[in-house]
C-alpha cells in the first residue's frame, strides 16, 4: 500500500511546489501600483453599492428550509422507485410501501403543521 | 433487494407511542381552536404515561431488534424509563413557566417527545448509523427547544451556538462512523468489535474511533468540548437547561457505556490514555470555572462538567480491566460490573438533584419572564418561599455529595470501582476535586440562608412545580438513606448489557 502510493505523493508535492513557485514569482517580479479604482471590490464591473452585511427577509429561511424538506424526500424517493421493482419479486412489495407511506405521512403532518400556523403565508 | 427483518412489535411499542404522540400533539396544538394552554401538557403528560404503561404491561423478549440495528434489554428500559420521567417532569416544569409568562411557545411539548424519542433510540442503538440517527432526533429537538424565549437576544445565540458547534460534532461522528465502516465492513458494534479483538485496524480504525469519541465528547460536555455548555445552559429557559443537564446527558452516556462496553477490545488500546487525560481535564475545568461563575445556571453548568468528568472515571473503570486481560469476558469481571452498576446509579442520582434544582429555578421569577438566574438573586430565600429554599438546599448539598444523599453514595460507588480497577490517583483527584466543588454549591445555601432578604425579590410562581422538586428531592434524600434496592436495580440491568 505505501509503495503504490509514492506516485501520487510525487504527484501531489509537484503540484504544491508548481503552484507556490508561481505565486512567488508573481509576487517577486510582478509590478505594484495601487490606485483606489483597482483596490474597490469587484462586482460585475459595476461600482459597488452598499456592504455584503445586508438585512434581508426572514421568510426566505423558511423558505430554504422548505426546499430541503421536500428536496430530501425527493432524493430518497428516487432510489426507492428504483429498488421497488425487485421488492415485488421478492415478495416484500407490502412492507416497502408501507415505509415510505410511513415516511411520507410523518413528512406531510409537519407540511400541514406549518400550513396551518401560517408559515407559508407571505406576510 | 429487499429483504424484510422481523419485525417485533411489542418490543418497539413504546418508541411508536412517544414517536406518534408527538405527531398527534402537533396535530391537535395546530388544528384544535378552543385549546386551552393545559390541554397540551395533559396530552403530553398521557403519551409519555402511555409509553410507561407500555413498557410495563408488554414485556418482549430481550434482544436485537430490526435486524440488529436496536437492542432492547433491562438496560435499554432503565434508560427509558429514567428520560420518560424526566420527560414528564420537564413538561410539568414548562407548563407551569407558560401558564404564567405571556410567551407561550405550544411547540415546546411535541420537541420534548421527539427529543424523549430520540434519546431513547440513541441508548438502545448497536449500530453507528442508528447511534447517529438518535443523536441528530435528539439534538434537533433541543436545538429548537433552547431558543425558547422568542424575543431574547441570549436565548437565541444560545440556540445559534449550539446548532452550529453540534452540527460540527456529528459530522465528526459521521466522519468517524465512515472509517471504522471502511475497516470493519460494517456499521453493527459487533462488527467493529470483531474487528477491534484482533488489533488488525490499523491507524485508519484509531482516527475512526477518536472522531466518534468527539461525538460523544461534544454531547457529554467534555473538556476541551465544552465552550458551548456555559452560554447555552445560560441561554436557555431554565426548564430546558434542566432537560439538557440531565436527559441529553444521561442518554449520551448511556449510548457511550453501551458502545464502550459492547466495541470494547478495540477501544481499550486506543480509547484509555486518551480519555484518562479527557477525565484529569473535565473534572478540573468544570471545578475551577463553576468557582468563580456569578449566574447559577453558570455555575451549574460547569459542575454539569464536573460531574461527566466522575461519570467518565467510572467509563475508564470499566476499561481499564479489559486492557490488562483482554482474553477474560466481562461478565466475570467484578470491577466491571461494579462501575457499570456505579455509573447507573450515579446517573439518576443526578438527573433527581439537578431537576429538583432546576425546578426551583425555573418557578422563580419576575413578570416578563425574567427568571433568577443570578446566585445573589436567592438572597433570604429562605424567609420568603421556605420548601423552596428546602429544595434547592438539599439539591446543592446532594450535588455536593454530603453523605446522606444520593450524590454521596453515586460518588462512593464511582471512586470504589475506580480503585478497584487500579486508577487510585484518578480516584484521590476525583475526591479532591468534589471537596473544592463543595464551596460553590454551598455559598448558594449561604446565600439562601444567611443573608439579608433583598430590596426587589424574585417571586416564586408556581406550586405545581415546587411540588414535584420537593418529591424528586425527598428521592434524593431516600435514595441516600436506602441504596440498596436501587443499587441492586442497576446492577441487574447493567448485567444484562453484558450478556
Amino acid at each position: 500500500m505505501t509503495a503504490s502510493a509514492v506516485p501520487v505523493l510525487l504527484v501531489l508535492l509537484v503540484a504544491v511546489l508548481f503552484a507556490a513557485l508561481f505565486l512567488v514569482l508573481s509576487y517577486w517580479l510582478g509590478p505594484r501600483r495601487r490606485d483606489p479604482l483597482k483596490e474597490s471590490p469587484y462586482e460585475c464591473g459595476i461600482p459597488a453599492r452598499g456592504t455584503v452585511q445586508i438585512r434581508f427577509f426572514v421568510r426566505f429561511f423558511l423558505v430554504a428550509l422548505f426546499f430541503l424538506i421536500f428536496d430530501l424526500e425527493a432524493v430518497f424517493l428516487y432510489p426507492w422507485v428504483l429498488v421497488f421493482r425487485s421488492s415485488l419479486e421478492s415478495g416484500a412489495a407490502a412492507f416497502a410501501l408501507g415505509e415510505m407511506g410511513v415516511f411520507l405521512a410523518i413528512l406531510v403532518t409537519g407540511f400541514v403543521y406549518v400550513w396551518r400556523k401560517g408559515g407559508l403565508e407571505w406576510q | 433487494m429487499i429483504t424484510v427483518p422481523p419485525v417485533n412489535w411489542p418490543a418497539l411499542l413504546p418508541y411508536l407511542v412517544i414517536g406518534g404522540g408527538g405527531l398527534v400533539v402537533m396535530l391537535v396544538d395546530a388544528f384544535v381552536r378552543t385549546l386551552r394552554k393545559d390541554h397540551l401538557t395533559a396530552l403530553t403528560g398521557l403519551v409519555f404515561l402511555g409509553a410507561a404503561i407500555a413498557m410495563i404491561a408488554v414485556k418482549p423478549e430481550p434482544g436485537p431488534q430490526l435486524g440488529g440495528m436496536l437492542t432492547v434489554q433491562m438496560y435499554t428500559r432503565f434508560f427509558d424509563f429514567l428520560l420518560l420521567g424526566i420527560g414528564l417532569v420537564t413538561t410539568v416544569y414548562g407548563s407551569a413557566v407558560y401558564s404564567q409568562d405571556g410567551d407561550y411557545r405550544p411547540e415546546f411539548y411535541p420537541l420534548v417527545l421527539f427529543a424523549v424519542l430520540g434519546m431513547m433510540v440513541l441508548v438502545a442503538a448497536s449500530d453507528l448509523l442508528i447511534l447517529f440517527l438518535g443523536i441528530e432526533t435528539m439534538s434537533l429537538a433541543v436545538y429548537a427547544l433552547v431558543c425558547g424565549r422568542r424575543g431574547e437576544l441570549r436565548s437565541s445565540e444560545a440556540a445559534l451556538k449550539y446548532l452550529l458547534l453540534g452540527s460540527f460534532a456529528s459530522a465528526f461522528l459521521l466522519m468517524g462512523a465512515a472509517l471504522l465502516y471502511g475497516c470493519a465492513g460494517g456499521t453493527s458494534y459487533a462488527a467493529l468489535a470483531a474487528v477491534g479483538g484482533t488489533g488488525e485496524g490499523g491507524p485508519l480504525f484509531a482516527v475512526g474511533l477518536g472522531l466518534v469519541l468527539v461525538g460523544f465528547a461534544f454531547k457529554v460536555a467534555m473538556v476541551p468540548f465544552h465552550m458551548w455548555t456555559p452560554d447555552v445552559y445560560d441561554g436557555a429557559p431554565a426548564h430546558v437547561t434542566g432537560f439538557m443537564a440531565t436527559a441529553v446527558k444521561a442518554a449520551a452516556f448511556g449510548a457511550l457505556i453501551r458502545f464502550v462496553t459492547i466495541a470494547l477490545p478495540g477501544l481499550a488500546a486506543h480509547w484509555s490514555g486518551l480519555l484518562t487525560v479527557l477525565t484529569v481535564l473535565t473534572m478540573t475545568a468544570g471545578n475551577l470555572l463553576a468557582l468563580v461563575q456569578a449566574s447559577i445556571k453558570r455555575m451549574l453548568a460547569y459542575s454539569s462538567i464536573a460531574h461527566a468528568g466522575y461519570l467518565l472515571l467510572g467509563v475508564l473503570a470499566i476499561l481499564a480491566p479489559a486492557g490488562g486481560d483482554p482474553g477474560r469476558p466481562l461478565r466475570e469481571s467484578a470491577v466491571v460490573q461494579a462501575a457499570g452498576s456505579g455509573l447507573l446509579f450515579y446517573l439518576l442520582g443526578y438527573c433527581l438533584m439537578n431537576l429538583a434544582a432546576f425546578g426551583v429555578i425555573s418557578q422563580l421569577g419576575r413578570s416578563g419572564g425574567v427568571e433568577a438566574d443570578q446566585v445573589d438573586h436567592y438572597r433570604g430565600l429562605s424567609g420568603r418561599q421556605p420548601v423552596a429554599a428546602a429544595v434547592l438546599a438539599v439539591a446543592m448539598f446532594s450535588l455536593a455529595g454530603i453523605p446522606g444523599t444520593v450524590g454521596f453514595l453515586g460518588k462512593f460507588y464511582l471512586f470504589e470501582a475506580a480503585i478497584r480497577a487500579q486508577l487510585v490517583p484518578l480516584a484521590i483527584w476525583g475526591v479532591v476535586n468534589s471537596l473544592l466543588s463543595v464551596y460553590y454549591y454551598l455559598r448558594v445555601v449561604v446565600v439562601m440562608y444567611m443573608s439579608d432578604d433583598q430590596t426587589e425579590p424574585f417571586d416564586g410562581r408556581n406550586w405545581e412545580t415546587i411540588l414535584l422538586a420537593g418529591c424528586l428531592a425527598a428521592l434524593v434524600v431516600l435514595l441516600g438513606v436506602f441504596p440498596a434496592a436501587v443499587h441492586g436495580l442497576t446492577s441487574l440491568a447493567f448485567g444484562t448489557m453484558l450478556g
